[in-house]
């Protein structure tokens, strides 16, 4: 789809839409729903090193690059 | 919405309707009775849950049919049902939320913000984490701990004291020797494996759960993890196995228990082994640190070598050992200041559990200690060892240290710690006995635990690869130091 991003392109500071979860692990999926990472909610990327570090509603999370990698987002 | 409205009947929380025909089918199917209502089961078994799953199979005759409805439902749906609920789950939270919830900026916020900033950013965050070890570690558990705490309990208390008292008391009482010896004098129950767990362990670990406890309830332990987690990944882990090797500089049997939170078999394999190798508990960490505080180089050439070693052991472990690749992600709490109350229980229980694992250890040990010297197989051993001491450059005496250093890691460095003051080691001694009885075999606790928790097969590989390791280990320190012509 047009416009669509993984978090990792994003730029530090920058704000987009969770588009879906892109990944073949169900464990990865289920963990990150659980965190509150679901299609639709608003991201922003905090920091990129050493690992990622978004803030999806008032929850922070550090990832690391697979994850990131695995969070599609559209940017508005 | 009021809250009244929220909780009539009529209000539940429906899903779609493929889903609420699947529950229902799912339902009436379901014979055994549960802990649980018969909708969350249900509901749990449509979201693939292994052990409900499991736990279903094997009380339900019907099993099959409810698989087939499950897999029928699955069909229904481009995604995952786990995904399908959780999302309408989530839009209803949302609606929820939306009526009832006000969000505004707040301003005070700006220094909790500063600080979670700074402490997950390298530049700024490694050199916090530098300061928090030097003071948490080396001052408050090494200086105060190990050092001020020890000698009051040790040098005053017991030297002067108990020690004295115990023995005379032994002797006016009891005139079997031997029985003496078992209870009393160099290496009795009271007078060495009390004094060891109450004079010098107990001090050192006390420090350290305090510490621990502090660092854990401010929110600080989820940014370290995301601060190594590079790091950790060339040794077969993620930045989550930091919670149990940092509780390791603690007490590697209670970390040892902790890394069964890591996710996959193959990282609690090499926490494992690391935790067995190169991770010194509290007690060790003390008197080392205690021993060689007066030589700030030799205290670096400690650490760095066995720094050297945990990385180097954990990027081969990650190399040799199958399984999928770590991943890491977790939670960033905001920062807070710890509550005392909860920090005091969380210390004091952990202590509890410590003294209560310990001082049966200590007092076993002691027997043991004494059964050996008793029968001469202990002299047999000291003296088969003392080659081993010799290679290393080591007097013979501290075979014994070596020896007891089994029965408890912390029991062979306290008994260094005697030999240091006694002046019967120099620095380079020193450093070569602390290192080769840093990276030796776990203690028994420790090993017992990874018995327990890793199985036999393991554990006997982990131990087959420590022991040699250990004193090829100290063998090279001795000799680069001897090369470089170190004089201490």
């Amino acid at each position: 789809m047009n416009g669509e991003k993984n978090l990792t392109q994003l730029k530090i500071g920058e704000e987009a839409s969770i588009a879906r979860i892109d990944t073949t692990d169900g464990k990865i999926l289920k963990k990150l729903m659980a965190l509150g990472v679901l299609p639709g909610m608003r991201v922003s990327l905090l920091q990129k090193f050493p690992s990622y570090v978004i803030k999806v509603g008032n929850t922070r999370i550090a990832a690391d690059e697979t994850i990131a990698r695995s969070i599609i987002v559209i940017k508005k | 919405m009021l809250k009244s409205e929220l909780l009539e009947s009529h209000n539940v929380f429906k899903y779609d309707e493929k889903i609420e025909k699947a529950v229902k089918e799912i339902e009436k199917l379901l014979k055994s009775s549960y802990n649980i209502s018969k909708r969350s089961i249900a509901l749990l078994l449509l979201q693939e849950d292994e052990e409900i799953t499991a736990l279903v199979k094997s009380r339900e005759t019907s099993f099959p049919e409810i698989s087939d409805i499950i897999k029928k439902t699955k069909m229904l749906f481009s995604e995952p049902l786990y995904y399908v609920i959780t999302m309408q789950r989530q839009k209803k939270v949302d609606e929820i939320v939306s009526q009832v919830v006000r969000t505004r900026n707040n301003s005070k916020k700006l220094i909790s913000n500063w600080l979670d900033k700074i402490t997950v950013q390298p530049v700024t965050g490694i050199p916090i984490l530098l300061m928090v070890l030097y003071f948490g570690l080396y001052k408050f558990v090494g200086e105060f701990g190990a050092g001020t705490l020890v000698d009051f309990i040790e040098g005053s208390i017991f030297e002067n004291y108990i020690s004295p008292w115990v023995n005379s008391a032994v002797k006016t009482y009891i005139p079997n020797e031997a029985i003496q010896e078992l209870l009393a004098m160099d290496y009795g129950i009271i007078t060495l494996g009390l004094r060891y767990a109450v004079a010098i362990i107990l001090p050192i670990v006390g420090t350290f759960f305090l510490m621990f406890s502090i660092i854990e309830d401010s929110g600080y332990l989820p940014r370290l993890a995301l601060l190594v987690d590079r790091v950790f990944k060339s040794i077969g882990l993620n930045g989550r196995a930091v919670i149990p090797m940092t509780l390791g500089f603690g007490c590697d049997t209670m970390a040892t228990l902790v890394s069964r939170t890591l996710e996959t078999p193959r990282e609690r394999v090499i926490a494992t082994l690391l935790l067995a190798l190169a991770i010194p508990c509290s007690a060790q960490l003390g008197v080392i640190l205690g021993m060689l505080s007066g030589m700030p180089a030799a205290l670096a050439i400690w650490a760095s070598f066995v720094a050297l070693v945990f990385i180097f052991v954990g990027y081969l472990a990650a190399q040799v050992l199958p399984g999928e690749k770590p991943v890491f992600y977790m939670e960033i709490p905001p920062l807070r200041l710890p509550r005392i109350g909860n920090i005091i229980e969380k210390t004091v229980s952990r202590m509890q559990w410590y003294f209560l694992e310990i001082v049966p250890i200590f007092i076993l040990a002691s027997v043991l200690i004494w059964i050996g010297r008793m029968t001469g197989i202990f002299d047999a051993i000291i003296r088969l060892a003392e080659p081993v001491m010799m290679a290393l450059g080591l007097p013979p005496e501290t075979a014994e240290a070596f020896l007891f250093g089994f029965f408890r890691r912390d029991y062979g460095a306290a008994g260094l710690y005697d030999l240091k003051k006694t002046g019967v080691l120099n620095g380079v001694q020193m450093t070569v006995a602390s290192v080769t009885l840093t990276l030796f075999v776990p203690c028994i606790a420790q090993f017992s635990v990874m018995l327990k928790e890793r199985g036999v097969k393991t554990t006997l590989a982990i131990v087959a690869f420590v022991f040699p390791f250990a004193f090829l280990a100290g063998y090279m320190v001795n000799l680069i130091l001897k090369t470089a012509g170190v004089v201490w």
